[in-house]
């Protein structure tokens, strides 16, 4: 974090702001894509998120929160790009996790794709909330203090959530008959 | 169930994040877009492009580097203005006609369409009376039916936001380049040729007493409006030279009339004892003091159907049945020559006629030929071709009857007072309509009654009145709920069921002082900053609330907050948009209003979309 470059890009300077979010570019773009699961999705969230970012960037009191105020603002837009996308979700059964032809497979792996793809189905089945909760911890390696700067709300409330969207998650895990 | 392990769910998260596609070599795309500020705030705009290229890869077994390339950035008057450079564009072609206007692909999202397009609204060239309801890029198909906009101006469709506004039932389509944000021209009477491309927005409520004021100036005349009420046939009013038509009433709206040629005034009416009530909605349009009743809603206006849909299912009613109308979406063409050898194969005629088709004539589908009537509201007799939705309607034995264009979003709606009796079958008091035309009789003018409760029985009327004396049986009364306050209404009659005392006495509760009500507000965070504010939003809120609701706490927080499975209308981003949540007493009635401010913080609300007590929002 470099609290002079957010400073300039808070007066304006679009340089500043580039350097600011280039290396974050691909994170973010990472994260979205494991809590929408839609590549176009994604990276609509992302790049409205960085828009919204520079327009409200001078309203940004302190320059250290940025991390934490962009991802969350990503993950607002997460959540709204979802709610868009809910009415015309369909179930998509990839073909490129089925065993076929030329693959080195076994009862292991098979079992093994199974139930990975058992359990994203499980993902896609939680609330977006719970999602993300998932995705900031388990993905982005981010700890119960860093999650709840994120979100704004305190450590224990994020912590209860965290363990909430586990349990949700194993639930819809069970129906899709895994584990 | 065993436990999900850690190892397992961050393999598969991982795997999801992952699945991005490769970006190819040297090819970078741009997604360009520029954000303007309208005439009306004085400040210019430019684009500037930020960032382009790729990012470095991401993570262990990441295919290929993410790219990205952003930005196109505000540009106001108080940022330096940087010459824009050359930019390579990547964006897919869409061309005009294109029959399905696909917002483009890899383009600006279509809030952010809303927001490019608003800013125009607002200019000095847009009537400022005008409503934007809605706004998205790519294609427009309407352009092709003229190959330009006005004034001859080529367009590139894969770089066009276009916006629909309205002003009662005159439309503008506004155009704007979205690379650049230059305002490209506007157009009159034109219509998306999906509906379902225009965002829908809940049709603002006003109060029966509200319906016979705009009937008497005139300011919604031509103007769709929902009346939920009861049509009653009534007596024929005394007219030279006789007979006259039978009238037909609204419960608490008045006399309806079926023609606009008609010289009965509307005339404001508690129900009129009159034949073969109909509760239903009815579509009516003021129209030079009177009320034209155009028939019963069927279906949703919200989801017009395809025509095809009702000629389909169409039986020709009997002589006399109801009328109804029907939202319906299709394109009509005027003065369509149609061949005479049809006659012979067994077609309806030749000449020039009119038809409804699926599409643009030409573009395949099947045609029907409906009857337009003449002047069917919003519809040009000039133009050749008009896009829809149509209103049609059916059921008065002349087929399929186009009556007016319907626009999505400008209509209103009237909620007349609900009525619930509770009168014996066997009762020999009068009926529950009549009970309620007496029981109104003495209330105040100018009272706006939200519901009205009949019952027949004992009521504590004072001791020196006639019906402390009456029998039970003899006796009714009546609860008026009104804005003014409540009432109650104590009405007895003799053995022979002639009325013979009226008492009016209002409640201990009537006129209240509006209480307080609990309202909790959300604060925007790091530094957000945003021209609406609470206590605005819920003023804003509290005016589209149907009068009477019973509301237990107010909920207001930013952004559009939706609760999942509910279509809630689509708003421009977060800051300067909010919600409040009504929540009512009657479990299962709770509201979620939708709400925007403008530059100045001023509130507006759309109608409240229902939802489920306490359910769930996706909030920002």
């Amino acid at each position: 974090m470099d609290p002079d470059r957010v400073e300039q890009a808070r007066s304006g300077d679009p340089s500043a702001f580039e350097a600011l979010v280039e290396p974050r570019v691909g994170p973010m773009t990472r994260t979205a894509m494991a809590i929408l699961g839609s590549e176009a999705d994604a990276r609509d969230a992302v790049q409205d998120a960085l828009i919204t970012a520079w327009r409200e960037l001078a309203a940004l009191r302190d320059p250290e929160a940025f991390d934490a105020w962009l991802t969350r603002i990503l993950v607002n837009r997460c959540k709204r790009g979802l709610r868009g996308v809910a009415s015309r979700r369909v179930r998509e059964v990839p073909v490129d996790g089925l065993v076929g032809a030329g693959e080195p497979s076994g009862p292991d792996t098979a079992a093994a794709s199974l139930e990975r793809r058992a359990l994203e189905r499980a993902f896609e089945r939680i609330s977006v909330d719970e999602r993300t909760l998932l995705v900031l911890h388990h993905l982005d390696g981010r700890s119960l203090a860093e999650i709840a700067s994120v979100l704004k709300v305190p450590e224990g409330t994020a912590k209860s959530r965290l363990f909430a969207a586990r349990k949700s998650l194993e639930k819809a895990l069970a129906r899709e008959g895994g584990r | 169930m065993s436990v999900l392990d850690d190892d397992t769910l961050r393999a598969m998260l991982a795997d999801r994040a992952d699945r991005l596609s490769p970006n190819t070599a040297g090819e970078v795309m741009v997604h360009v877009r520029a954000e303007v500020r309208g005439p009306r705030q004085g400040a210019v705009f430019s684009v500037l492009p930020v960032l382009t290229g790729r990012s470095p890869a991401i993570g262990a077994g990441w295919a290929a580097a993410a790219m990205i390339a952003v930005l196109v950035m505000v540009m106001v008057a108080t940022r330096p203005p940087v010459a824009a450079p050359s930019l390579a564009v990547t964006t897919p072609s869409v061309a005009i006609g294109s029959a399905a206007a696909t917002p483009l692909p890899s383009g600006i999202p279509k809030r952010t369409a809303v927001e490019l397009a608003g800013a125009h609204v607002q200019g000095p060239s847009i009537n400022p009376l005008s409503e934007l309801v809605g706004a998205t890029a790519g294609a427009y198909r309407d352009l092709a039916t003229s190959g330009a906009l006005d004034g001859g101006v080529p367009v590139d469709p894969t770089r066009l936001v276009w916006a629909v506004t309205f002003t009662g039932f005159e439309r503008q389509t506004i155009y704007v380049d979205f690379f650049t944000g230059a305002y490209l021209g506007m157009q009159h009477d034109l219509s998306p040729s999906d509906p379902a491309q225009s965002f829908p927005v809940a049709a603002p409520q006003i109060s029966p007493n509200d319906l016979l004021r705009v009937v008497n100036d005139g300011s919604y005349d031509g103007r769709l409006v929902l009346v939920n009420s009861t049509l009653r046939g009534i007596p024929s009013p005394v007219c030279n030279p006789a007979p006259c038509p039978p009238g037909f009433a609204l419960d608490f709206v008045g006399r309806v009339v079926t023609t606009p040629n008609s010289s009965q005034p509307v005339v404001p009416a508690a129900p009129e004892a009159g034949s073969v009530p109909l509760t239903g909605t009815f579509v009516v349009v003021p129209w030079k003091g009177t009320l034209i009743l155009v028939g019963r809603m069927e279906g949703s206006l919200a989801s017009p159907v395809a025509w095809t849909t009702i000629t389909s299912g169409y039986v020709p009613p009997d002589p006399g049945a109801e009328i109804a109308v029907q939202a319906v979406s299709g394109w009509l063409t005027r003065n369509v020559a149609l061949p005479c050898a049809s006659v012979a194969s067994g077609g309806s005629g030749c000449g020039l006629v009119d038809q409804l088709t699926d599409g643009p004539l030409g573009s395949g589908g099947l045609a029907t030929t409906p009857r337009v009537d003449a002047p069917a509201l919003g519809v040009d007799a000039t133009a050749t071709g008009v896009a829809g939705p149509f209103l049609v309607r059916t059921g008065t034995g002349a087929g399929l009857e186009i009556v007016g264009r319907y626009d999505v979003g400008a209509y209103t709606t009237v909620d007349t007072p609900t009525v619930t009796c509770d009168i014996p079958a066997d009762s020999k008091l009068p009926s529950c309509d009549k009970l309620v035309v007496y029981a109104l009789q003495p209330l105040p003018d100018g009272a706006e009654m939200t519901a009205i409760e009949v019952h027949q029985g004992d009521w504590p009327c004072p001791s020196d009145s006639v019906c402390a004396s009456a029998p039970p049986e003899q006796r009714a009364w009546v609860l008026v709920r009104s804005t003014s306050g409540d009432w109650e209404v104590g009405l007895t009659f003799d053995a022979g069921g002639y009325g013979v005392d009226i008492v009016q006495i209002p409640l201990p509760s009537g006129n209240p002082a509006p209480s307080p009500m609990p309202a909790t507000c959300t604060e925007l965070g790091y530094g957000q900053s945003s021209t609406l504010t609470c206590g605005a939003a819920i003023a804003a809120a509290l005016k589209v609330v149907p009068a009477g609701t019973a509301i237990v706490s107010l909920e207001f927080g930013y952004g559009p907050g939706c609760p999942t499975g509910i279509d809630c209308p689509d708003l421009p981003p977060y800051p300067n948009t909010g919600h409040v949540i009504v929540r009512v007493a009657a479990p299962g009635r709770d509201l979620l209003v939708s709400l925007i401010a403008d530059a100045g913080g001023v509130a507006t609300a759309v109608a409240p979309v229902p939802i489920a007590s306490a359910s769930p929002l996706s909030v920002p």
